[in-house]
């Protein structure tokens, strides 16, 4: 009996295995070890052809401990900004790999782009820099259905209408925009009526048949102004007809920014305005996009629909610009 | 199978070890004994105004109390059961506490549940040195000598009618008026004449050279701590057991003393110091200290006695002020009568509230608010009676009594006066509806308060100040002398072949200007106060008595005293208080107590100061 | 037949029958306490804060034992208290200190509801010593009772909420003599709707096999959450295993072999998104124990507890080393915070744990670098001895303890810190004359790049003299010495007690010295009476001074 207890205890002492990790806790390099850089920041290549997907375009570094990492890439030109961040002692082709799309509108032109890695040591800061050039911009989303960029002006069988407010601005402009060149200004001052004008925009978009609408995403470019400088209530409607004369509407409101953004919405959250026909989403069947200028009038008078009007909005012109006005499957717009 | 699963059963069982019943663990030590006692004391009160007090003056109006009120309960912190509990652990040591409930009778279901005295803890043991007592824990009764801890006792004369909470009780229904005729005082709780405290105490008896010592540190009620408000919920919470965190304030403010005695042939002699250590202010930078150091004697022969304390007394930064207390007593075999004369001087600068002694001279910056330290005492120069003591006043005391058959009589009178011209306030009580008056504030302790603003509460009574213009130039031009002569009868009669008494107390009391031998009767005292009280106990049956009172006061200022401004004439009180009452004997543990009182008081230059009523108590009381 | 079933039915009711004894139906026991503090905290030239303090307090603790039966007891002990300076009832406490109800089943299985002492063994369920005493003298042992009495201190045991029961089975056997069990069921908190805290217990036992050969045991200590008391969201389970083996040695004489191995693993379950992370650890500890006689034992034994091994209920430091005092907690006029100390920890109002929770304590490696959480440290391997003798006719008693032990793990890094703890007390008496001495000293190193280097050396002593005046009256002279130079890296926990930081903890040569002169009055065994003066020096970032006079009465507590 002794010896079974003897030997049950050496068995046990000897029995476990040890599979630990290399210590315990977070490394003690990482937080008190001191930062330098062991590879400055390279890219893959110089410039960058965002045309051909399958080669891949990244950028590479190394410095001692691990920590909060953030790379920008910024147009020269257009403005566009990329951003990748993490926690690592490295940057390569795993974390920094890039395709050619920004974070936001604008998008990246054929232009030189500044990069630059910021590492962050508690009230340490590094930094390095490098410059890459796009020489191809990244090609069209899979299943992007282009309804109007501007370049070219006005799209085909477009109608603008607005108001006889003073001042107005509903046209197309040059310079500053979203994508591309170009971008259609609306906006104004109208003290009536929340109408400020419109564009209407005849859509072919049978290139989505058989997608789902819920997998159909409606995006665009929008642009507001400085706050102060234009009512903080303003707002766009977006009209989709489709062929049995259904109206699907979606309101971005307020638009309150000052810099070009992306909105991207799920065709699905599109609401049935007015009277119903098939009751049934069908982006591939819409015929006719309007977009709609909107800001509560400032008065003094009667306000056409009704309502009160709102005194604040005194002397602030309406700015709701719009650019890239497009469909997408599956996925929002990559700018 | 049946067989087999019982068999199996009756088997296994003798397998299960015994476990020595519950032993196992280590057992507490069982008090051999633990005593409780105490008292249930059901007390209610219906006070109905015919014209009631007037509290104040607002926006023209008079603020008025109602016209009726009942209390049920004791408002002066006696509680409705006083439970005793204690228990000695060895022949050595001891601990006990009065645990204290009260049923508020609200309607609501709250009760109320606290301790009076606290927790008290005890200890002895012997030495070849001495033998030795402790007393630690919560207020324990104490007294050291006259000038440093110890409460007026007086020459046992007051009247009985208004009950105390905590007058002991007997089985006779009569006992407490025939001891109070026959030996001229009646049986008190154990405060009486002496002052709370609360700390570590030590006695030393038997010493080498035949001394003996007490040594103290801790509290009194002058160096009372405040406190945040405690509830057992937070109590019971607490993280630590220190619970600093009940404490307004941990600054010290306490006192430290002690006395050491010694009998030598037929003197006693002491030497006695008591130490106060208090802050002013909340970080401790500004002290409150005072000390007291005495020398006391008493000296006994052929039935003469000689009593006396000498000390001195300092406050902060004053000078020390001198203190004398000199005590002669007579027999009557010698003189006549027996006499008591007495010889005081008590400097200003002398400063001890725990003492007999009365600090009028001296502004300690403390509140009057016993949450904060404050002492209930008069201020000022206070009208104190036969034999009171305060600083900044000099005077002699004598007091005697006789018999004539089953007349006895005792009177005593005091002269003094004040030492330094420091205020111009007198203070005087009130004597035959200071306690009706005292709980019309029934749970605050105001201060100049009533509708002249001169009313201030002490605890059971109250008192009011007077104004002087006695200033010339920006200086009190004149003395203080303090007339106070007291004169009791107590008379023994048959009434249906039973015992009863007849008490009369009358005090007469002034103050002036100049010296008198007597009380002053006219106009030249600023202040005259004059009392008659007239009581009676009638023993009904061997169960009940019959009690009746009634007591008149009279109190004239005269034209340099407060001048109202619509009469242009000085205060002229009248104070009226008619009772009856019965005693009755339940049982020999149980006595109800019925007492109704017709109360007025007017002052008919003052005219605000005017209220009357009925006052109705009834109070049972059981021992065990 | 018959006769047979009647002969043991006839044992059975004898043997109730002999258990019962007459006993009272209520008694009372307790005891009471008079506490009282003057702190003077000497520092003449700051203007700002309070410098004094004076607090106390008198209690009675009263208990009351119900028998409504011979074999059921109920044990409540209430507490009334007031604080010194509150007169007439106004600073007046209540409280319940203890309500249990024991009792015997058939004076076979013992059982206890309510509140309870648990202990195991020092890896499954034990409260740890203090870290600052080794050995103190009287005049600060009497002092510690107090805190020992208010936290339900006893003899590293536990003041749980719950239910206990014990039995035995007698196995009759010439070599296997009985089974003892005990299990328990305690509640650690109960659920809260409001925060999504579900219900948690600790639970576990004991199972010991007596045998001629030795014994052999199994215990087991679990915190688990219960499903479904709240709409759970987050669920924890810790469960401790251990074997215990204790055997005599046949071919060396007077050598038992000591051994006790066993499992952890803690649980973090997220029930909304389904997942576990789980922390598995063992440990075990073996070695040699020779007791020559009573007054002379040796040991030797050898431990590793690995780095993931948790059992919260024995790995707990007693002090809350975070907790800060209410008196003076900022002095000088710079408004410094004041850092606690041994005055605080022995009389002051710092707070101690009445309990544990699924969370690893906060250490002070001033205080304990080797074994913070004791035996049951976690990252630890090594050696360890102890010695103890009595010599001189009983009158000195000597003993020692060394552990050497280094991590198993590293902590943020591949180097391991390695431990030597040495401590050493000596108790003698002679005439009138009492001594009593200890020493702790710890040093903790490690090496590797600069910011990895480590070394931590402390040191602590106790000493204390006392002499009898008489048979109940003693003087009393108590000293305590505590010294830290050094650096460590301390690790901070997250709520799943992973280590997310390590803290950069450094003292240049902190000293706090505390001394005690007293004399004490024993009434009887239980019952004395302590004046004391104590000095209290710290140095550190600033230095401080407090001087104290404490008064205890103590009556049966």
């Amino acid at each position: 009996m002794k010896h079974i207890l003897y030997l049950s205890a050496l068995l046990f002492i000897f029995s476990c295995d040890n599979d630990y990790p290399e210590f315990m806790g977070n490394s003690l390099n990482d937080q008190y070890g001191e930062l330098t850089i062991v590879d400055s920041l390279v890219s893959s290549s110089s410039s960058f052809d965002f045309s051909q997907p399958n080669i891949p375009r990244y950028f590479e570094a190394s410095w001692t401990k691990n920590l909060e990492w953030t790379l920008t890439i910024t147009g020269s030109q257009s403005g566009a900004s990329k951003s990748f961040t993490g926690f690592d002692s490295k940057i390569d082709i795993n974390t920094t790999s890039w395709l050619g799309s920004a974070d936001d509108f604008p998008s990246f032109y054929y232009e030189d782009c500044s990069v630059q890695l910021l590492l962050v040591d508690g009230e340490i800061e590094l930094v390095q820099n490098t410059i890459v050039t796009i020489d191809e911009i990244k090609l069209a989303q899979e299943g992007l259905v282009v309804v109007a960029d501007f370049e070219q002006g006005y799209p085909t069988n477009s109608i603008e209408y607005f108001q006889p407010g003073d001042p107005m601005k509903f046209e197309i402009t040059t310079g500053g925009a979203a994508q591309g060149e170009k971008f259609y200004s609306m906006g104004g001052y109208v003290t009536w009526d929340y109408y400020l004008g419109s564009l209407k925009i005849a859509a072919d978009v049978s290139a989505l048949e058989s997608v789902p609408s819920s997998l159909v995403y409606f995006n665009m470019a929008i642009i507001g102004g400085e706050q102060g400088q234009v009512p903080a209530d303003q707002f766009i409607k977006i009209v989709c007809r489709e062929s049995d004369n259904e109206t699907y509407v979606y309101e971005f409101k307020p638009i309150n920014w000052s810099d070009w953004r992306l909105l991207s919405v799920p065709y699905d959250e599109f609401t049935l305005e007015g009277s119903p026909g098939n009751n049934q989403k069908d982006p591939s069947n819409i015929t006719m996009i309007e977009v709609l200028c909107l800001s509560c009038p400032a008065g003094p008078g009667p306000i056409v629909g009704g309502g009160a009007p709102c005194e604040d909005n005194t002397n602030l012109i309406v700015k709701t610009n719009i650019d890239y006005i497009t469909f997408t499957t599956n996925e929002p717009y990559q700018p | 199978m049946k067989n087999f699963l019982i068999l199996a059963l009756f088997l296994t069982y003798p397998l299960l070890s015994f476990t020595q019943g519950l032993d196992d663990d280590v057992k507490p030590n069982v008090f051999d004994k633990i005593n409780i006692s105490g008292e249930y004391r059901f007390f209610i009160q219906n006070r109905t105004f015919i014209d009631p007090y007037i509290s104040g003056i607002a926006d023209g109006d008079t603020l008025r109390l109602t016209q009726r009120e009942i209390l049920i309960g004791d408002a002066t912190q006696l509680p409705e059961l006083t439970l005793r509990i204690s228990a000695n652990p060895n022949s050595k040591v001891s601990f006990g506490t009065d645990l204290t409930f009260w049923n508020q009778q609200t309607g609501s279901f709250e009760y109320f549940r606290g301790m009076n005295l606290g927790v008290n803890l005890y200890g002895s043991f012997k030495t070849d040195v001495g033998n030795f007592n402790v007393k630690t824990g919560g207020i324990h009764w104490l007294k050291l000598s006259r000038m440093t801890l110890k409460q007026f006792e007086g020459f046992n004369r007051y009247n009985l009618f208004v009950r105390n909470p905590w007058d002991p009780q007997g089985s006779d229904i009569m006992g407490r008026y025939s001891d109070y005729y026959d030996r001229g005082s009646i049986v008190q709780d154990v405060r009486w004449g002496n002052q709370a405290f609360q700390g570590f105490a030590l006695d030393g008896a038997e010493l080498p050279g035949d001394v003996n010592f007490t040594f103290l540190y801790g509290k009194s009620q002058t160096t009372a701590s405040s406190f945040e408000v405690i509830d057992n919920q937070s109590y019971q919470q607490s993280i630590q057991f220190a619970n600093t965190q009940f404490y307004a304030s941990l600054l010290p403010s306490y006192i430290l003393g002690g006395r050491l005695s010694k009998t030598l042939g037929k003197w006693n002699l002491g030497l006695n110091s008591l130490n106060g250590y208090a802050y002013r202010d909340s970080i401790g930078l500004e002290t409150n200290n005072y000390q007291v150091h005495s020398f006391d004697y008493d000296f006994n022969k052929n039935g003469f006695s000689f009593v006396g304390e000498i000390g001195f007394g300092k406050y902060n930064a004053f000078d020390p002020g001198l203190a004398i207390i000199s005590k002669l007593k007579t027999p009557k075999k010698y003189t006549f009568l027996p006499f008591d004369f007495e010889y005081f001087r008590i400097s200003s600068n002398f400063y001890n509230n725990n003492s007999e002694i009365l600090n009028s001279s001296i502004n300690d910056g403390i509140s009057a608010d016993p949450s904060e330290g404050g002492v209930l005492q008069q201020n000022g120069s206070a009208i104190l009676g036969v034999g009171g003591l305060a600083n900044n006043r000099t005077g002699v005391s004598i007091n005697s009594e006789y018999e004539i058959g089953k007349l006895k009589i005792n009177f005593g009178q005091t002269i003094a006066k004040e030492i330094d011209r420091l205020t111009s306030a007198v203070t005087y009580g009130h004597a035959v509806n200071g306690l009706t008056q005292s709980e019309f504030y029934r749970w605050q302790y105001v201060s100049n308060v009533g509708p002249y603003g001169r009313w201030s509460k002490i605890f059971r009574g109250i008192y009011e100040t007077v104004q002087i213009d006695n200033v010339k130039d920006g200086e009190i031009a004149f003395d203080k002398y303090f007339n106070s002569f007291d004169f009791q009868a107590k008379m023994e009669y048959m009434f249906n072949k039973r015992k009863s008494y007849f008490f009369y107390l009358g005090s007469f009391n002034s103050v002036q200007s100049k010296l008198s031998l007597f009380t002053v009767l006219n106009e030249s005292a600023y202040i005259r106060q004059y009392v008659h009280q007239f009581e009676n106990y009638t023993s009904l049956t061997n169960k009940t008595a019959l009690t009746t009172y009634f007591g008149v006061e009279r109190v004239i200022g005269n034209y340099q005293t407060d001048i109202d401004d619509m009469s242009f004439m000085p205060r002229n009180q009248t104070a009226l208080g008619i009772g009856l009452g019965l005693d009755v004997a339940l049982n020999q543990k149980t006595s109800l107590y019925l007492r109704h009182r017709y109360f007025t008081y007017e002052d008919v230059n003052f005219v605000l100061d005017n209220n009357s009523g009925h006052e109705t108590t009834l109070e049972i009381k059981v021992n065990f | 037949m018959k006769n047979y079933y009647l002969t043991i039915f006839s044992v059975f009711l004898t043997t109730v029958i002999f258990a019962q004894e007459r006993v009272k139906k209520i008694e009372f026991y307790g005891g009471a306490r008079t506490n009282i503090l003057f702190q003077d905290l000497a520092d003449d030239s700051d203007t700002l804060n309070i410098q004094k303090a004076n607090y106390g307090h008198s209690l009675i603790d009263l208990g009351i034992l119900i028998r409504p039966s011979n074999d059921t007891e109920i044990i409540t002990e209430l507490r009334m208290r007031n604080e010194l300076g509150g007169f007439y009832g106004s600073a007046v406490t209540f409280g319940l200190r203890r309500l249990t109800l024991k009792g015997v089943i058939n004076n076979a299985i013992r059982y206890k509801i309510g509140d309870i002492d648990l202990k195991l063994t020092p890896y499954t369920l034990y409260n740890n010593d203090y870290q600052d005493r080794v050995n103190e003298a009287n005049v600060f042992r009497t002092a510690r009772e107090v805190v020992d009495y208010e936290n339900f201190f006893g003899d590293n045991t536990w003041r749980r909420q719950g239910m206990e029961t014990e039995f035995a089975l007698d196995l009759t056997n010439d070599n296997f003599k009985s089974i003892d069990f005990r299990l328990f069921s305690t509640r650690s908190n109960p659920s809260n709707k409001a925060i999504n805290l579900p219900e948690r217990f600790y639970s576990g036992g004991s199972i010991l096999l007596n045998t001629s050969y030795g014994t052999l045991g199994f215990n087991s200590a679990n915190l688990h959450d219960l499903k479904n008391t709240v709409n759970d969201n987050q669920l924890y389970y810790n469960y401790v295993n251990s074997v215990s083996v204790s055997v005599p040695l046949t071919f060396v004489k007077d050598v038992t072999f000591d051994l006790e191995s066993g499992l952890s693993s803690e649980i973090f379950e997220d029930v909304i998104l389904e997942s576990t992370q789980e922390n598995n650890g063992y440990f075990w500890n073996a070695g040699f124990k020779y007791t020559r006689s009573e007054s002379q034992l040796v040991s030797l034994s050898s431990m590793y507890t690995g780095p993931y091994f948790r059992s919260h209920g024995a790995q707990n430091i007693r002090l809350d080393y975070q907790s800060q005092s209410g008196i003076f907690p900022v002095i000088t006029n710079d408004q410094l915070s004041r850092e606690m100390g041994l005055l605080d920890y022995l009389y002051n109002d710092v707070a101690y744990r009445k309990t544990f929770d699924n969370k690893i304590d906060v250490s002070n490696p001033s205080f304990s670098s080797a074994l913070p959480y004791g035996l049951a440290t976690p990252n630890r391997t090594g050696l360890a001895i102890s010695a103890k003798e009595t010599i001189w006719e009983d009158r000195i008693n000597l003993s020692t303890d060394v552990y050497s032990l280094k991590e198993i793990l590293g902590s943020g890094t591949q180097e391991l810190k390695s431990f030597l703890k040495v401590s050493a007390m000596l108790d003698a008496n002679y005439n009138k004359w009492q001594l009593k001495s200890g020493l702790s000293f710890e040093q903790t190193n490690r090496d590797g790049l600069s910011y990895e280097q480590i070394d931590l050396t402390s040191f602590l002593v106790d000493f204390g003299i006392d002499f009898k005046l008489t048979d109940n009256i003693s003087l009393m002279y108590g000293g305590k010495l505590h010294m830290s130079d050094g650096n460590d890296l301390t690790p901070l926990y997250d709520n799943q007690n992973q280590i997310i930081y390590f803290n950069n903890y450094e003292v240049d040569n902190q000293s706090q010295t505390l001394n005690a002169l007293g004399i004490n009055v024993n009434f009887s065994e239980k019952s004395k009476l302590t004046i004391s003066y104590n000095s209290f020096v710290q140095y550190h970032q600033t230095k401080y001074t407090v001087n104290q006079f404490h008064v205890l009465y103590r009556l049966n507590l």
